[in-house]
């Protein structure tokens, strides 16, 4: 009976499962880099020259200019019982979908391009602070 | 051949192929940056028609106030894991190109960022650093 149990374990290999992923995205921007922005003196040239392109641009309110990097390494075990219906794959990365997973660093720089706000955290709240809202179509 | 024996047979037959489960995947969105072509562009004076020309159209447009923002991007990521009958080990690693250029109100280049980090992209298990 024993050998039957076993031999019949691999059947409930597609609905039972136990799994350790690790999903690295990004490299992180140096926290010492960060640190070497001054407020109200520093620009957008400053931040682009020490910290690269940002993963996200966002229109700030009053005309401020937001800017964001970040990266994320998560580690996930888990179990898990399914049953799958279909199978959907995509072969492209969205931007937007990601940016609730990914934490670093969010920049705000006013109208003429000197930064005045550095914020750490996860990029899609600090998104939701600093980016302006769209407007109210009527 | 004894019934016992028949079925430890049965059983080995049954595990050799589903221990063998492994596998690697890699993909791409877009087309790799050129660094020589970007350095062909100067902040100050090569204007948004001179930028598509020589780089295409950018994968996005952010309108900020009369400025407006060009993000240029190549994303690579790979996926490699393993099962062991109910047990699975994944790991994906994915890095970018990518390149953001900010054109003043007359739409002329004024400052240019970029990193790339796509070709330092990893096959690896999930108890590995690989970028440390």
């Amino acid at each position: 009976m024993r050998i039957i149990a076993v031999a019949c374990l691999p059947l409930f290999a597609g609905c039972v499962s136990f799994k350790y992923e690790r999903h690295s995205t990004y490299e992180p921007v140096s926290t010492a880099a960060v640190d070497e922005l001054a407020i109200g003196t520093s620009d957008l040239s400053d931040a682009l020259a020490k910290l690269g392109a940002p993963l996200y641009v966002w229109e700030g309110v009053n005309d401020a200019v937001v800017i964001a990097y970040g990266s994320s390494n998560e580690k996930q075990l888990g179990f898990s019982i399914s049953l799958p219906l279909f199978e959907q794959a995509s072969a492209s990365f969205d931007y937007d979908d990601i940016s609730s997973k990914l934490e670093g660093f969010v920049l705000v720089f006013e109208p003429d391009l000197k930064l005045r706000i550095v914020r750490a955290g996860l990029l899609g709240e600090l998104g939701k602070a600093f980016k302006r809202r769209p407007d109210v179509v009527e | 051949m004894r019934y016992e024996e028949r079925m430890k047979v049965l059983t080995l037959l049954l595990l050799v192929p589903l221990f063998s489960s492994c596998f690697i995947s890699r993909r791409t969105a877009n087309e790799p940056l050129q660094a020589q072509r970007m350095e062909v562009l100067k902040p100050g004076t090569s204007t948004a028609g001179e930028v598509a020309n020589t780089l295409g159209a950018p994968n996005e447009v952010v309108q900020l106030g009369k400025r407006m923002a060009w993000r240029y991007d190549f994303s690579a990521a790979k996926m490699a894991g393993f099962s062991i009958i109910i047990l699975t080990f994944i790991n994906e690693d994915a890095r970018a190109d990518r390149a953001w250029l900010f054109f003043d109100e007359n739409s002329v280049l004024q400052y240019a960022g970029r990193t790339l980090e796509a070709d330092r992209v990893e096959y690896a298990m999930p108890w590995q650093n690989v970028h440390d």
